[in-house]
């Protein structure tokens, strides 16, 4: 790559450049030697970079161990590699959060899967918020106090056992919700935000036993009842993650439903006994999301991609197994997790779930490779029944307060859910050789459903979920709005 | 004469708060002993004794309360969390240093890519940027340029070698003697260097005693995770000090090489000496090229076939910021910002209107209600207000200030105006009726009645307001900055609560010890500047 110099006494700016472009290729070799013993992680080929539009970015994330994609493609460089200068910021609640995006002072954020859901279709904030890759499956549980466990004991004496059978559902709990309501002080119970996961989980995990967690909207008058507390067995209010042990502690609440680590904190401290994850309300169901609004991700769309592809990685690189099935870089992700700047827990506490464990009791610790899914399963895509899932549950609980046709479940699946995105990262991604085929869903485009999974029945309750016809479901429910069959 | 020097001095120290110290001078001087001793152990030993027996008292009860974190901590545990803030700046320092050899490493990555662009070089802006003092160096250089890339292939040739002997016998039969120098050197200095390291990094490599594997207990692994990232740690700083290093001997040899290197423009000399400034000047005309590129376009000119390849490369020169965590200095250098600006807001506010007030009985009268009702509003309250607010107010594209940095400044400036109003107002109506009767002798104007005699009566107790201003301002700032994510100190102690973590207790306590110290020291400056400007 030597150049020729036709005549020496010619020698302008140009040339100054490319001299100095060609003592930049030689010092690039000495770089690459110095490389290969600096970063060892660049080794494959890459294909050309993207061109992103906005390199350096400010993405929001709450305290809690799902926002570990997120993290690790920081802090493992994955977004380096795609010219990427990302800061991530800890945000107070996921108002602040959702409003901090809307108004664009951050780019990104780690969302509850409900919040562009709930934003895109103006439950609370209205803005039109998109995501393209769902950050993980499960991930929650329900956790109640040491009291409420030795009365729940009471009621069924097979659960007065150190190691309990699992699923336990809600049945043991019905009494105690009944005798607290009809004694006029109901039981009080926490979850995260109107539209998180956590809501509709206790939600269908209370319903699933018959207990009524109220409507966000009175059904005869169809007046609008923001606190969702209409005809409530069990009063339900927002607290967020981090102060959910605090709250439970000071006996303002008397069980909730949170991301890891707050369950485990609660057995650390010694202060309740998770009951229930969702994994066992819903197996393998959607959690966290990565979001931006539309406005956004249509000025920035190569950088879209861009971050997309470094969190595909990040969540590979999360879910790598070795031959006996152990993960490989949980040890590692639950170190990077409890730096203060990240989740900040102490590193006992995070890596039990992360390491593929959960206490459900001091004495009770159980194997759980499942708890935490960032890649596996294709738990990374976003799935339009997923969206679906969650309009079923607004809808079942009155957030949507209009009777709605099904074609409008799936034309809204497919305006907030960008598999489309999702896709064109991981095509580069295998055109770098970073990601195999076989570990995409195989999506056949021509299919009217495609981008939906399978019919499941996987549910605490047994219900079977098919989100290809949302208002069969919203109807098979004992408790919850029903829709007319016109 | 040294006497009156001496006594100006010791009253100097009483205004700068610093009176304390007063008695050890007047002490050395031999003046009245026993009373220096007396003011010495009331002024200094006495603080020290409260402040011993409060470490005292406070590192025996610690002890005793248990709570969910764990024991409260006590001066010991603190003070190590204050060291271990210390040492997150260093490692933060080394994060940036990788970052910003990875930076390089890719602009270099991107040149071998798209170098081909610099073929269509345009010639106009070339020659705004070249007269013919510059050709006539650039020139020059450009053939320097191909020697130091024999250079550079012979150091790439000779240090990769395995073996001195290696090394030795690829440096044979060099043409220029700077070459052979240069050879040299490395062959005494880098050589060695890589070997040792590279045996170090395979040993490190091969010890089965720092990797993680599948039958180790959890203690175990944990052990193990805890060694790798300390000993990476110490290897990436190793690593880096190594490359400066390597750098720096490259460099040097090269300058010394060139026997024509003082005749060399300064900008070279600094493509030599660091590749960053190199980038920032190739970023220059490779800007005003893409720039005309776009503009051809916009106007309906030909496209540019290589538009896309010139913008990745004029990507890689940029300037590219290290985006790390905020380190805990970082979070105080915020937290005064913004204490200061919301201060200036509020004085800018209160000062004037005070003097409006102090003036006029009917607007103090009328003012009364609005001051005393807001007066005692809580920060808490007006924080949502603000934020709803600014918002909805301020929307740019480009926006100068971060609006959680605004939303926490304007609550501060609204808590912390009200004593500065409050005191301008009171020491301006309170004037000394014979200073305003000398103004009415004078036949002053209303304009120099208030800058000649109102103001400067007035002045001692406007900065008592704007003192008590700055107090409140930084008490309101912590909680503004905890929910409005400003991040200063009030976000670090919100999110160390948050993190629920052992070290909770004792980052959280820092952060108070800081807060209150500053606060202090904040005090302090506003106490002596109204000693300065108080006339008696």
């Amino acid at each position: 790559m030597r150049p020729k110099y036709k005549n020496k006494k010619q020698k302008s700016f140009t040339e100054w450049l490319k001299g100095i472009s060609l003592s930049f290729l030689s010092l690039s070799a000495t770089a690459c030697l110095i490389g290969f013993v600096l970063d060892s992680s660049s080794t494959k080929a890459r294909a050309e970079l993207l061109d992103v539009e906005k390199d350096a970015l400010l993405f929001g994330f709450i305290k809690l161990t799902d926002c570990a994609p997120l993290v690790i493609a920081k802090e493992k460089l994955f977004f380096e590699d795609e010219g990427l200068d990302v800061k991530l910021e800890a945000q107070a609640n996921w108002k602040i959060l959702l409003d901090r995006v809307i108004s664009g002072e951050l780019d990104g954020a780690h969302m509850l899967a409900g919040q562009p859901i709930g934003a895109t279709i103006g439950f609370g904030t209205q803005a039109h918020i998109i995501t393209p890759y769902s950050l993980d499956y499960n991930g929650n549980g329900i956790t109640v106090s040491n009291d409420l466990w030795e009365q729940m004991q009471e009621n069924d004496a097979s659960l007065k056992s150190p190691t309990p059978k699992h699923p336990i559902s809600a049945d043991a709990l019905k009494p105690i919700v009944e005798s607290k309501k009809a004694a006029g002080s109901p039981m009080r119970m926490g979850m995260v935000f109107p539209v998180s996961t956590h809501n509709y989980e206790i939600r269908y995990w209370l319903a699933a036993s018959g207990i009524r967690p109220g409507f966000y909207m009175d059904q005869a008058s169809g007046a609008i009842d923001a606190t969702g507390t209409t005809d409530a067995d069990v009063l339900l209010s927002v607290t967020p993650p981090p102060q959910m042990p605090a709250t439970l502690e000071a006996k303002t609440i008397e069980g909730y439903c949170v991301g890891e680590p707050w369950n485990q904190q609660a057995v650390v401290r010694g202060i309740g006994v998770p009951v229930t994850t969702n994994y066992d309300i819903w197996k393998n169901n959607p959690e966290k999301v990565f979001g931006a609004t539309r406005q956004w991700a249509d000025e920035n769309p190569n950088t879209l991609i861009a971050i997309t592809k470094a969190l595909i990685r990040a969540g590979m690189w999360l879910d790598e197994k070795d031959g006996s099935g152990k993960y490989v870089n949980r040890h590692e992700a639950a170190r990077i997790l409890s730096r203060p700047e990240y989740v900040g827990a102490d590193y006992e506490v995070i890596k039990n779930s992360m390491t593929g464990y959960f206490y459900f009791q001091s004495t009770d610790k159980r194997p759980m490779p499942d708890f935490n899914v960032f890649f596996n399963h294709f738990a990374s895509y976003p799935w339009y029944s997923d969206c679906v899932w969650f309009l079923t549950q607004m809808r079942r609980w009155g957030q949507i307060p209009e009777s709605k046709p099904a074609s409008w479940y799936d034309e809204t699946a497919k305006k907030i859910y960008r598999p489309d995105i999702y896709t064109a990262a991981a095509e580069h991604l295998i055109e770098e050789g970073y990601l195999q085929k076989h570990q995409l869903p195989a999506v056949d485009e021509k299919d009217k459903w495609a981008g939906y999974r399978p019919p499941t029945d996987e549910f605490i309750d047994g219900n079977t979920y098919d989100g290809r016809s949302p208002i069969k479901y919203i109807n098979s429910f004992d408790v919850g709005i029903r829709e007319e069959i016109k | 004469m040294k006497d009156e020097a001496f006594y100006r001095w010791i009253i100097f120290l009483k205004k700068i708060r610093f009176g304390w110290l007063a008695p050890f001078f007047l002490l050395l001087k031999g003046e009245s002993p026993r009373d220096q001793l007396k003011a010495i152990f009331h002024g200094v030993a006495l603080p020290l004794i409260s402040v011993l027996v409060f470490f005292w008292l406070w590192d025996l009860t610690s002890r005793q309360i248990v709570t969910k974190f764990g024991t409260v901590p006590g001066p010991k545990q603190v003070w190590s969390a204050w060291k271990g803030l210390g040492n997150e700046k260093r490692l933060e320092n080394i994060k940036e240093k990788e970052h910003a050899h990875r930076v390089r490493q890719k602009r270099l990555k991107s040149m071998d890519r798209y170098a081909s662009v610099l073929e269509d070089f345009p010639g106009e802006i070339e020659s705004g940027l070249t007269s013919p003092a510059v050709e006539a160096a650039m020139n020059q250089a450009t053939e320097l340029f191909e020697r130091a890339n024999e250079l550079m292939q012979i150091y790439n040739r000779v240090s990769v070698a395995a073996s001195l002997d290696e090394a030795k016998s690829t440096a044979e039969g060099l043409q220029f003697a700077e070459s052979k120098e240069l050879a040299g050197n490395i062959i005494a200095k880098v050589v060695p260097m890589e070997i040792a390291y590279r045996n170090h990094e395979e040993a490190y490599r091969a010890d089965p005693k720092w990797n993680t594997l599948p039958g180790d207990t959890d203690a175990e692994s944990n052990a193990k995770m805890d060694l790798n990232r300390s000993e990476s740690r110490i290897l990436a700083a190793e690593k880096v000090a190594l490359l400066i290093e390597r750098q720096k001997m490259t460099t040097q040899s090269t300058l010394k090489a060139f026997s024509l290197i003082s005749s060399l423009p300064k900008g070279m000399r600094d493509h030599l000496a660091s590749s960053d400034r190199a980038a920032a000047t190739m970023y220059v005309p490779l800007k005003q090229w893409y720039e005309k590129v776009l503009a051809e376009e916009a106007t309906g000119g030909a496209k540019y076939k290589n538009k896309v390849k010139l913008k990745m490369l004029l990507k890689a020169f940029e300037n590219k910021v290290y985006t790390g965590k905020d380190t805990y200095v970082s979070q105080i250098y915020t937290s005064l910002t913004t204490v200061f600006f919301g201060f200036i807001i509020a004085s800018v506010i209160a000062i004037p209107l005070g003097l409006l007030c102090g003036l006029n009985e009917g607007i103090n009268n009328a003012m009364n209600p609005i001051i005393q009702i807001f007066k005692p509003v809580s920060p808490l309250a007006w924080l949502p207000i603000v934020m709803i607010v600014v918002g909805a107010v301020y929307v740019s594209d480009d926006p100068m200030f971060e609006i959680s940095f605004l939303n926490s400044a304007i609550t501060v400036a609204l808590c912390s105006l009200w004593p500065t109003l409050v005191n301008t107002a009171l020491g301006v109506s309170t004037t000394n009726k014979d200073y305003l009767n000398v103004a009415l002798v004078l036949k002053l104007g209303w304009f120099k009645k208030i800058t000649k005699i109102i103001i400067p009566a007035a002045m001692p107790l406007i900065f008592t307001g704007l003192r008590l201003s700055l107090g409140v301002g930084w008490m309101v700032l912590i909680a503004a900055e905890m929910l409005a994510q400003n991040p200063g100190l009030g976000k670090f102690v919100w999110d160390m609560f948050q993190n629920g973590s052992s070290e909770t207790l004792s980052m959280i306590m820092v952060a108070v010890f800081t807060i209150g110290i500053i606060g202090f020291m904040l005090d302090t400056i506003m106490l002596s500047l109204q000693e300065f400007v108080s006339f008696e």
